[in-house]
C-alpha cells in the first residue's frame, strides 16, 4: 500500500513537472521527468511497475502534451518492457553507467515519436532529440538518488 | 498494450470517435493543470499584497479615465450598429446580433515547442464547446478544439494546424492566415504576385469558414516578397493578439447556437 502511495506521488511531481511553464527558449531542454521515474520504478519493483503502468503513465502523458492518444504509450511501453527486461543487469551498473543507457531510452523514445508524428501527419524535428536525451542522461544520477532515497524513507526494499 | 497503443492512435488520427476518451482524459489532470498554476498564482497574490496603495490609486483613477473614454466611444458604436442592422434590414440580409461574452483565465501553457496551444480554466460547466472563438484585448486568439468539464484547450492561432480565414480590411481581397509555430509569425499562401496587398495592410476575420465571426483583427501584413522562380508571394503577418503574453482571454459565444441571455 506504501508502494502504490509513493510510486503515484512521484508520477503526480513528475507529471507537474513536464507541464510546468518554462521560458520558450528552454523547452527543449526539458528532461523526460515521467520516462525517468517509469524508469526508476521498473527496475525496482519490475513485478509491479511494468509495461500496464507504462501503458497508463503514457496514455495520461498524452492527454497532458496534445499528442495524438498512443503515442507516448507505444514509447513507454516499449521501453519498460526492454528496462524489466534488463532490470537485474541495470542494477549492476554504476550511476553514470546507467546514465548511458537512459541517454539511450530517451534517443528511442524520441525515434518512436518521429515516427508516430510522421505518420499522424505533425511536423517532427529529429535533431533536436539529442538536447533531452543528455539533459536527461544527466540528471538521471540525481533522480536516481533521490528516489531511492525516498524509496528507503518509506522502507520499501528492493535491489536499487 | 503495444497493440491497444497502436489501435488507439490508428483511431484517433483517422476519426473523431476518442472525443469523448480525451475529455475523461483531461478532466483527470485538470487538477494537475490547477496546480501548475499556483506558483504564478501565488507570486500574483503575493505582489496585489505589497503593492503600496498610492500605486493602487493611480492605477484606479487611469482605469476610470479609460473606462470613460471607452463608454464614449461605446455611444457612438451603439448607434452605428442599431443602423447597420437596420440598414441589413432594408438589405433583406440576416441582421448580425451582438453575441454574449466570458472572460477566462489561462492556467496553462502547451509544454512542448511543436504545438502551440493553452489550457484555460473554464468548461463545459460554463457552457464552452469545441470550435468556440476565442480573443485576446488585441485581436484574435485561437479556437476551443478539446472540451473538459473545468477547462478547456485553446488552440492559438500560430499552431501550424491551424489556418485563418481573413481578409484584407482595405479591400477586401481574402486570404487565410496560416500558422507557423512562431508567436510572431503566419504565412499567407497562394496570392498572386498581381493582387493589391502591401505591408502594414490589416488582416480581419473573413468568417467564412465557419468558425471565426467576421471582423476580428488578426494580423498585420509585415513582409512581402517574391522569390525567383515562385508563382506566388510570400507574404507574412505578424499577429495582434499576444499569444505568448495575455492572461485573460474572452471567450466568444456564437449567437446562433448559445440564445444570449
Amino acid at each position: 500500500m506504501k508502494s502504490v502511495f509513493l510510486i503515484v506521488a512521484t508520477f503526480f511531481i513528475a507529471f507537474l513537472l513536464t507541464i510546468l511553464t518554462m521560458p520558450n527558449w528552454s523547452l527543449w531542454a526539458r528532461p523526460e521527468w515521467v520516462l525517468l521515474v517509469l524508469i526508476y520504478w521498473a527496475v525496482a519493483f519490475p513485478e509491479h511497475c511494468g509495461v500496464l503502468t507504462a501503458g497508463c503513465v503514457g496514455l495520461l502523458q498524452d492527454s497532458l502534451t496534445a499528442s495524438p492518444l498512443g503515442k507516448h504509450m507505444i514509447a513507454f511501453a516499449l521501453i519498460t518492457a526492454i528496462v524489466v527486461a534488463m532490470h537485474q543487469r541495470f542494477r549492476m551498473y554504476d550511476l553514470w553507467y546507467q546514465a548511458r543507457f537512459i541517454f539511450l531510452f530517451v534517443v528511442v523514445e524520441y525515434l518512436v515519436f518521429y515516427f508516430v508524428d510522421k505518420l499522424a501527419g505533425n511536423s517532427t524535428m529529429l535533431p533536436m532529440l539529442f538536447a533531452p536525451a543528455l539533459i536527461s542522461a544527466l540528471i538521471w544520477p540525481w533522480l536516481m538518488v533521490v528516489l531511492r532515497g525516498l524509496r528507503r524513507q518509506f522502507g520499501l526494499t528492493a535491489k536499487i | 498494450m503495444l497493440a491497444i497503443a497502436v489501435a488507439l492512435l490508428i483511431l484517433g488520427v483517422t476519426t473523431h470517435k476518442l472525443t469523448p476518451l480525451k475529455s475523461v482524459l483531461m478532466d483527470v489532470s485538470t487538477p494537475l493543470y490547477y496546480l501548475s498554476d499556483m506558483p504564478t498564482a501565488i507570486a500574483r497574490w503575493f505582489n496585489r499584497m505589497v503593492t503600496p496603495s498610492s500605486a493602487l490609486r493611480f492605477e484606479n483613477n487611469q482605469l476610470k479615465a479609460e473606462a470613460l473614454v471607452l463608454k464614449g466611444k461605446l455611444q457612438q458604436l451603439n448607434a452605428l450598429s442599431m443602423e447597420n442592422i437596420r440598414l441589413r434590414e432594408l438589405l433583406n440580409a440576416t441582421p448580425k446580433v451582438p453575441g454574449r461574452v466570458l472572460l477566462t483565465e489561462v492556467i496553462a501553457v502547451s509544454p512542448t515547442p511543436m504545438h502551440h496551444y493553452v489550457i484555460i480554466n473554464k468548461g463545459k460547466d460554463h457552457g464552452v464547446y469545441e470550435g468556440q472563438s476565442v480573443i485576446d484585448q488585441q485581436g484574435l486568439f485561437g479556437q476551443v478544439v478539446e472540451v473538459a468539464r473545468e477547462s478547456a484547450r485553446v488552440l492559438l492561432i500560430s499552431d501550424e494546424h491551424h489556418a485563418v480565414p481573413a481578409e484584407v480590411s482595405r479591400n477586401g481581397l481574402r486570404v487565410v492566415a496560416e500558422g507557423t509555430n512562431h508567436f510572431f509569425k503566419l504565412n499567407l499562401p497562394n496570392i498572386a504576385p498581381t493582387s493589391d496587398i502591401q505591408e502594414g495592410d490589416v488582416l480581419i476575420s473573413s468568417g467564412l469558414g465557419g468558425v471565426f465571426p467576421r471582423g476580428y483583427p488578426v494580423a498585420k501584413v509585415t513582409k512581402i516578397s517574391l522569390e525567383k522562380g515562385d508563382d506566388y508571394l510570400t507574404v507574412q503577418a505578424r499577429p495582434f493578439a499576444m499569444l505568448n503574453y495575455s492572461r485573460h482571454l474572452l471567450l466568444l459565444f456564437n449567437s446562433a447556437v448559445v440564445a444570449t441571455p
